[in-house]
């Protein structure tokens, strides 16, 4: 079941951007893209359990400062990936030395082996390795999946951004039981941030220009998550 | 047109292609049925003669290796763990890609092993395993849910390749008539086996046993050919 991505797209219909690359995002954006990423919460269990998200407004507050902060720099990592200028290796130690927490890459890495476990079944032979054989880690894999099903970086920006606040949101929804309807429009408040932190790192060409953005409370979440028992996510 | 007593649609389920790696089974079923007990009864009365690796996919996946441990019915290297965000179907059907990772870390680490048990977090009777995760599987209901459940069918009832009817024991306490779980089961099933078993004594799995090393011959044979 390989996919042919070398044909040309069809008309140019939906203006700039051609259709095979827009079906090609919303393969990737469903939910049901199996990334394994339905069995992390991103943080989200921790800050549950810390009390920093409990109802809409906080998960609505929580989830913009990390798209602004640790989703910003994946999402140039995915940038990076997408445009294919730069060895795998080269990215992924950009990033590696971004996330100070072992947790977070560690779940990273995860999650990057579950595209690469994907994109070898889609496209054999393809899938994204670094030199020593392992799965970079999750933005950078995503990045170069991104670019193997016909996405471009700016594509493989707003997937990220989008995916973070939506991957997020869904583990309150199911750690809080939170109404599903106050949750997807606390997701339609956040189009805007989503598509401006994917904006913010469209462009971005060179690694050096790879965002630092983080925010502590973050990697201690990510940290703090190993430690709850029983826990119900990845991370 | 699929009413309960038609048994026309118990099609089983295109199963993975012969592979290299273990025969891989799937213990599935509701909440309390007895999955883990049935597990450590299973690695009790197999574990002398195949090589097995347990993967659980429960949330109290430190208490099951302490009761695996405990047994001493397995090296405890040989029992993994996957999280399942709140969606325990979901790992094991939509996106399997945790539980394979944790099955082939484990072959890698542990060598070539011969039976790897899956068990699923307890979810409701609509599970169902994928056959990209598993070789075969097992659903496991167990007789103080109610002697109705069979009749109430689902996949796990109908498709799995055995249904175990657990804690036989129980029937006269909780009012059960085994007779209508089993006539209920074989309308649902058509073909398909169903076993009764009791884990008063873990030596009650036998049945089951014997069928996985059945199953097991036959995958085996099937992979030779």
């Amino acid at each position: 079941m390989a996919l042919d991505t070398d044909d040309p797209p069809g008309p140019d219909a939906f203006g700039s951007a051609a259709p095979t690359s827009i079906a090609s995002l919303l393969l990737l954006a469903d939910g049901r893209f199996p990334d394994g990423s339905h069995a992390h919460s991103f943080g989200m269990e921790a800050a549950v359990a810390l009390g920093r998200v409990h109802d809409p407004a906080s998960l609505h507050r929580y989830v913009e400062a990390r798209l602004w902060t640790t989703v910003r720099t994946d999402a140039g990592a995915a940038v990076l990936a997408a445009r294919g200028d730069h060895p795998l290796d080269v990215l992924d130690a950009a990033l590696v030395v971004r996330q100070p927490s072992r947790a977070t890459r560690d779940a990273s890495r995860t999650l990057g082996r579950s595209l690469v476990r994907t994109a070898a079944r889609l496209w054999p032979g393809s899938e994204p390795r670094l030199l020593d054989g392992r799965p970079p880690l999750q933005p950078v894999a995503f990045g170069a999946v991104a670019a193997l099903a016909g996405c471009g970086p700016a594509d493989a920006a707003l997937c990220t951004s989008h995916a973070a606040a939506a991957g997020l949101s869904s583990a309150a929804l199911r750690l809080l039981g939170l109404d599903p309807f106050e949750v997807t429009a606390v997701l339609a408040d956040l189009r805007d941030p989503v598509a401006a932190v994917a904006a913010s790192a469209a462009d971005l060409v060179d690694v050096a220009d790879l965002p630092s953005t983080s925010t502590p409370l973050a990697e201690l979440d990510a940290e703090y998550q190993r430690t709850i028992e029983p826990r119900l996510f990845g991370s | 047109m699929h009413g309960p007593h038609h048994t026309h649609h118990n099609e089983v389920p295109a199963r993975r292609p012969a592979h290299g790696g273990a025969f891989r089974v799937g213990i599935g079923g509701p909440v309390g049925t007895g999955k883990t007990a049935l597990v450590a009864a299973l690695c009790g009365l197999l574990a002398d003669d195949l090589r097995i690796g347990v993967v659980t996919n429960d949330i109290y996946t430190t208490e099951d290796a302490d009761t695996l441990r405990r047994r001493g019915v397995l090296p405890v290297e040989r029992i993994g763990a996957v999280q399942t965000g709140c969606c325990p179907h979901t790992a094991i059907r939509d996106d399997i890609t945790a539980n394979l990772d944790a099955i082939e870390d484990m072959e890698e680490r542990e060598g070539p092993l011969d039976l790897i048990l899956l068990e699923s977090g307890g979810d409701n009777l609509t599970l169902t395993f994928s056959t990209g995760l598993i070789d075969v599987q097992l659903f496991v209901l167990d007789v103080a849910g109610g002697d109705k459940v069979p009749r109430k069918g689902g996949p796990g009832v109908t498709r799995s390749d055995l249904l175990v009817i657990n804690k036989t024991d129980l029937a006269p306490l909780v009012g059960a008539d085994l007779g209508v779980m089993d006539r209920d089961a074989k309308a649902q099933r058509g073909e398909l086996p169903v076993r009764f078993i009791s884990l008063v004594d873990p030596s009650g799995a036998q049945p089951v046993a014997d069928w996985i090393v059945h199953e097991l011959d036959h995958w085996r044979a099937a992979a030779v050919a």
